[in-house]
């Protein structure tokens, strides 16, 4: 049985989920299983049957994009344990805006260095 | 809610509106694909592309990534890359070693996800009070005889051109940006 976090990576960008997977198991931090969704709507799939204790999502991407997801996990009391930090290209004023009564504990902007990666996985298990 | 940044973006006091591009494809290159760009003008574009013939390289094949974006600001933002230097930069960013063989898929959607995040540093920079939505990238292969030299010059209605040099390379990034007022 896993007993290290279980992290669900979303970004509609394949390369983008390999290197924040690779440079998340390369952390340090005790991970258990590692799961990807290509946008919203998957993610949501994905909380939906599986427990995941930490999320890092993209913003712009099809389907649903990662403020809808997080609107919809803020509106259920099951996801509330959720760990949530955006990784995205996005960062404007704007943005920030509209996600801050959403629970995001980090926002990170691409472009982000491995090592990023893995100083948000210290500081939310620090924290 | 905090943020973490891995390192501020310049930004020369001058430069407004579309040329903070160049900062941001310098930006993109350095932290997240281990490359070294900069900007050039149209005589250093074409020295770049003359020596990598004169070093023995095969006639430079092109890709071209297109971004598109609405909101408060719309435009787009067009950049060719040779694809050999396409191959480096994903092989740096997926941390690969640089003989390993990519499929064409992998490169173009990491490659779609380097300008994903040059349009996306640009905006944010440019338009920060501005709702924009990036539309997801459109990576093709331009045609054979495709020239940077002869489209930096030319007026094609693909926006503000900017010659760059990446790892020794040429590159050429154009954009077009408005705001709704």
């Amino acid at each position: 049985m896993d007993s290290g976090l279980t992290l669900l990576i979303v970004d509609d960008s394949a390369t983008m989920r390999a290197m924040v997977k690779r440079a998340a198991s390369l952390s340090g931090v005790a991970l258990g299983t590692i799961l990807e969704a290509a946008n919203g709507q998957e993610a949501l799939d994905v909380l939906g049957r599986t427990h995941v204790d930490a999320v890092f999502t993209d913003i712009n991407m099809p389907v649903m994009t990662g403020v809808e997801l997080l609107k919809r996990m803020a509106s259920e009391a099951k996801w509330s344990h959720v760990l949530r930090v955006i990784i995205s290209t996005d960062a404007s004023d704007v943005r920030r805006q509209e996600v801050s009564d959403l629970n995001v504990r980090l926002y990170v902007q691409k472009p982000v260095r491995p090592e990023a990666v893995c100083d948000v996985l210290s500081q939310l298990v620090a924290n | 809610m905090s943020s973490l940044n891995s390192s501020p973006i310049e930004q020369h006091p001058a430069d407004h509106g579309e040329a903070t591009i160049v900062d941001a494809f310098v930006r993109v290159a350095e932290v997240s694909y281990c490359a070294y760009a900069e900007p050039c003008d149209a005589t250093r574009l074409a020295e770049l592309g003359e020596a990598w013939l004169e070093t023995g390289g095969a006639p430079t094949e092109w890709l071209r990534v297109a971004l598109h974006f609405s909101g408060d600001c719309f435009g787009h933002m067009v950049l060719h890359l040779p694809l050999d230097v396409a191959r480096d930069l994903v092989s740096a960013f997926m941390g690969l070693m640089p003989d390993e063989e990519l499929a064409g898929e992998v490169i173009h959607d990491a490659i779609g996800e380097f300008g994903n995040m040059v349009c996306g540093a640009w905006l944010t920079e440019a338009a920060t009070r501005l709702n924009f939505a990036l539309k997801p990238p459109q990576v093709t292969h331009e045609g054979a005889g495709w020239s940077p030299v002869d489209a930096l010059a030319a007026d094609d209605g693909e926006g503000t051109a900017y010659a760059m040099a990446i790892n020794e390379r040429p590159a050429l990034l154009r954009v077009r940006l408005e705001a709704l007022l």
